[in-house]
């Protein structure tokens, strides 16, 4: 039976969540984007309400503990309440999700392709009192979507790896404790020649670059991370040596990078759907205390129609996410619908963005209000998680199944 | 006659725009933008190009040889480098084209040769207000009669440089009427004490270009301050907006080609699977797309401006390029940073810029919906 109604325990989540974005997240979060960061208050006061709460794409993270609301809501469909959520998230402050302590971006990876050791020590390290983060680090200066091309290189001496190369553009890289990074033994190995380790904070020989400063998303850390002849034991390497050898395991390190997207890009995809509905709500308010008095009703009829339009295109988006989610708890191949949700929702939102700024006029590029901010976070969802590019690129293989489609 | 060809005379001064975009406004454009200011500097040299003289008749002080036209053609060089700073050096703008085309001699005289000659002064222009169908003429402030002049009371926003303004020409409805009609347009003096230049207003883009609130409190202008030489006022303020629309809609266009410019370069230095980006033709067409864009656009600007200059009206005209000219220069910006990828989202490439001030430009004379309300009375007359 087709149904598109919201199960009610993901609604209380939902409401209980939009709830806590309305009253402690929106009041924070414009200052937070001047200052490029959030306060301690935050820290003390709003992230415990959330702990437990797994956000990283459905695909595990979550501490030791779990629990939380992951188990509340039943986890037959866990995929589904991460994109509840990150709507909620996303209308909040989008940078929300990544300034939650925990193992954030980091965690899936570790999750699904650790040694049940190294799960252990370093969700392990997450934990107790005060706020601590991991990363992902993967993007290099000259790779980002083409991920097979990165050159950070790495050797094994003795018992250690031994990391060279520049990583960019790594959210939470200069606060987490540890990060998930990406080398490789022979760049024209493709991705059969990466590895991936797990390095801590203060590992000599790991730098912190660049802290950017960013059009949108500036609550984020996003940081580079530079990487000098940097030790780090065997151990690091996430699944052990083993996870690396043999015909079938040459590309270990690429699934590693790539398998959490079925259900990371429909979370990106809602999360500017989030974006997208915040500003269509300013809009709508804004419309509804400004254009009474001195409106010509066929003007107002022009207005209406935009509205309905943005309407049409952030509903659609919304299930696009939704479908994505519920074949991802259903077990069912997803890889098109979760490309199709990534791309429409950031594409749409950008659009929405500008219509509300565009439409409030002289209002609507006033710099810190809640539009403003929107329509400059909205553009990186089309970016990060995979460019709206390569998303087509995804959805064209899947569409042309009767011919060769490369990416290249 | 068609031509799309600048006088020799324009190409000439283009050449001496493009220099000094080069040598003084380029390497200010991100400072200023950070700073929220543009060096003060720049204005004297402008001036010293005679550039604020361009768009005034010869008559007032202004070059013969130039237009409105060759006014939008310089506009575009300088906003292609930077629009916030054509926007602060543009000291005379729209307030100095009102009184050119509504005022007696005697006003003309009054509040020109102050601008022309003191790159510091300005004359401010009033039209936004909270009210978004302010540009169709349904303005909440008012201009009561009294006497023989006007009590004005209003608030208008983002009035550009109306911290050094000498006069400020103010819209304000004196009679019911529909459009433009019952509108009159006041010069209201800096020192008048019902005028009050209030905060400056901080915007997503344009940051060194300064707008601020001014509020109108039973702020009283004698019968000299009314702009009414012109023999249809309705239209000639209506003419004026025009001139703004042909304008800022150029000024939209070079932001967004100054940005589809760096990523045009980039698509052809950066790799990614092997090939040039632009190589993989999803995005050669993705960047080729708001090149067609961006010179439709152009095309239509520069139609409004040449029949501003014949003396026709150009209001059709000066619509559609505006709205064309906006939605392609914000969508260019947008789509330059996708071309950059992550890089395109950081403030060390100018293209974030680009989109902040290209959003913030569009916004600057109306939306999109005002200028079809007026294209839209235009066109189908109420009855
Ligand atoms: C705020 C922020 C946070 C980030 N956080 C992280 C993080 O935590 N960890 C991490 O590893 N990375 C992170 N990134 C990096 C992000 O994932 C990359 O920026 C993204 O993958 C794009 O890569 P790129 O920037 O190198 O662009 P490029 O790959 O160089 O792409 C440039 C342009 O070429 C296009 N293109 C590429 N290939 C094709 C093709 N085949 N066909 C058509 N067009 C194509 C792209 O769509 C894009 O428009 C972050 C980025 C930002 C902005």
């Amino acid at each position: 039976m087709i149904e598109l109604e919201i199960p009610q325990n993901l609604k209380n989540i939902r409401d209980m969540l939009h709830g806590l974005m309305k009253s402690k997240v929106r009041p924070l979060c414009l200052q937070a984007d001047i200052d490029g960061k959030y306060p301690e208050s935050f820290y003390d006061e709003i992230a415990p309400m959330m702990s437990g709460m797994s956000l990283g794409g459905g695909g595990g993270g979550g501490g030791k503990k779990g629990g939380g609301m992951s188990e509340a809501a039943g986890m037959k469909n866990m995929a589904l309440m991460a994109i509840v959520a990150g709507e909620e998230i996303g209308w909040g402050d989008p940078t929300f999700a990544l300034n939650m302590p925990g193992p954030g971006t980091g965690g899936p990876a570790l999750a699904a392709r650790g040694t049940p050791e190294q799960k252990e020590k370093y969700f392990g390290m997450l934990e107790g009192k005060g706020a601590k983060w991991a990363a992902y680090g993967l993007t290099e200066p000259g790779a980002g979507s083409d991920v097979a091309n990165i050159k950070t290189n790495c050797r094994k001496e003795g018992n250690e790896w031994v990391i060279n190369g520049r990583k960019c553009f790594i959210s939470n890289g200069a606060k987490a404790e540890w990060t998930i990074v990406f080398a490789t033994v022979d760049p024209k190995l493709g991705h059969a020649g990466q590895r991936v380790f797990v390095v801590e904070k203060d590992t000599p020989g790991l730098t912190i670059g660049k802290i950017e400063n960013k059009l949108g998303f500036r609550a984020s850390e996003t940081a580079e991370m530079i990487f000098e002849e940097c030790r780090v034991p065997a151990e690091n390497l996430v699944g052990g040596e083993a996870a690396y050898e043999g015909k079938d395991k040459a590309k270990e390190g690429f699934k590693t990078a790539m398998q959490f997207f079925d259900t990371s890009r429909p979370m990106v995809g809602i999360m500017g759907v989030g974006i997208g509905r915040a500003a269509y709500e300013e809009l709508e308010a804004w419309i509804k205390d400004n254009y009474w008095l001195s409106r010509p009703i066929p003007r107002y009829a022009a207005i209406r129609d935009r509205l309905f339009e943005m309407q049409q295109k952030l509903e659609a988006a919304r299930l696009l996410c939704w479908k994505a989610a519920w074949m991802a708890d259903n077990g069912i191949a997803n890889t098109k619908e979760a490309s199709m949700s990534k791309m429409y929702g950031p594409g749409i939102a950008m659009e929405v963005c500008s219509e509300a700024v565009d439409i409030m006029g002289t209002h609507g590029s006033l710099a810190g209000t809640i539009v403003d901010k929107c329509y400059r976070d909205i553009k990186v969802f089309d970016i990060f998680e995979g460019t709206h590019q390569i998303q087509q690129t995804v959805i064209a293989k899947h569409l042309f199944d009767r011919v060769p489609m490369t990416t290249g | 006659m068609i031509s799309f060809q600048p006088t020799d005379e324009e190409q000439q001064l283009l050449e001496t725009v493009r220099r000094f975009s080069e040598d003084v406004v380029i390497p200010d454009a991100r400072e200023a933008d950070v700073r929220g200011e543009i060096d003060p500097s720049i204005r004297g040299q402008y001036c010293e190009l005679g550039l604020h003289l361009l768009g005034i008749p010869e008559s007032l002080g202004g070059i013969g040889e130039f237009t409105l036209t060759s006014k939008l053609l310089m506009e575009e060089v300088l906003a292609n480098a930077s629009v916030s700073h054509a926007l602060a050096l543009d000291s005379a703008g729209l307030g100095a084209q009102a009184i050119i085309r509504l005022g007696s001699e005697a006003q003309q005289q009054h509040c020109l040769p102050p601008v022309l000659e003191e790159p510091n002064k300005a004359v401010a222009f009033a039209v936004s207000e909270a009210d978004l169908a302010s540009h169709t003429g349904h303005f909440q402030t008012r201009a009561e009669k009294k006497g023989g002049g006007y009590v004005l009371n209003g608030e208008k926003l983002a009035v550009l440089n109306a911290d050094r303004a000498e006069h400020i020409v103010v819209l304000a409805r004196a009679e019911s009427g529909s459009g433009f009609s019952g509108v009159k347009a006041l010069i209201v003096e800096k020192d008048n004490p019902g005028v009050t230049v209030g905060s400056r207003q901080k915007f997503m883009g344009l940051n060194a270009a300064p707008t601020f609130e001014v509020i109108f409190t039973d702020c009283e202008v004698s019968s000299e301050a009314e702009l009414c030489s012109a023999e249809n006022i309705a239209q000639e303020i209506v003419q004026v907006l025009n001139i703004g629309r042909a304008i800022n809609g150029a000024r939209n266009v070079a932001v967004g080609q100054a940005a589809l410019a760096m990523a045009v370069d980039y698509a052809q230095e950066r790799e990614a699977f092997g090939k040039k980006i632009c190589q993989h033709q999803g995005l050669a067409f993705f960047i080729v797309d708001k090149e067609v864009a961006l010179n439709a656009a152009q095309a239509l600007n520069y139609k409004a401006i040449s029949r501003v200059t014949q003396g026709k009206d150009a209001t059709q005209a000066a619509c559609l390029a505006i709205n064309y000219s906006n939605r392609a220069a914000v969508q260019a910006t947008i789509d330059s940073i996708q071309v950059f990828g992550g890089a395109g989202f950081m403030k060390d490439l100018n293209v974030e810029r680009y989109m902040r001030d290209a959003r913030t430009l569009a916004n600057v004379l109306g939306s999109e919906a005002e200028h079809n309300e007026v294209l839209g009375e235009y066109l189908y007359p109420a009855a």
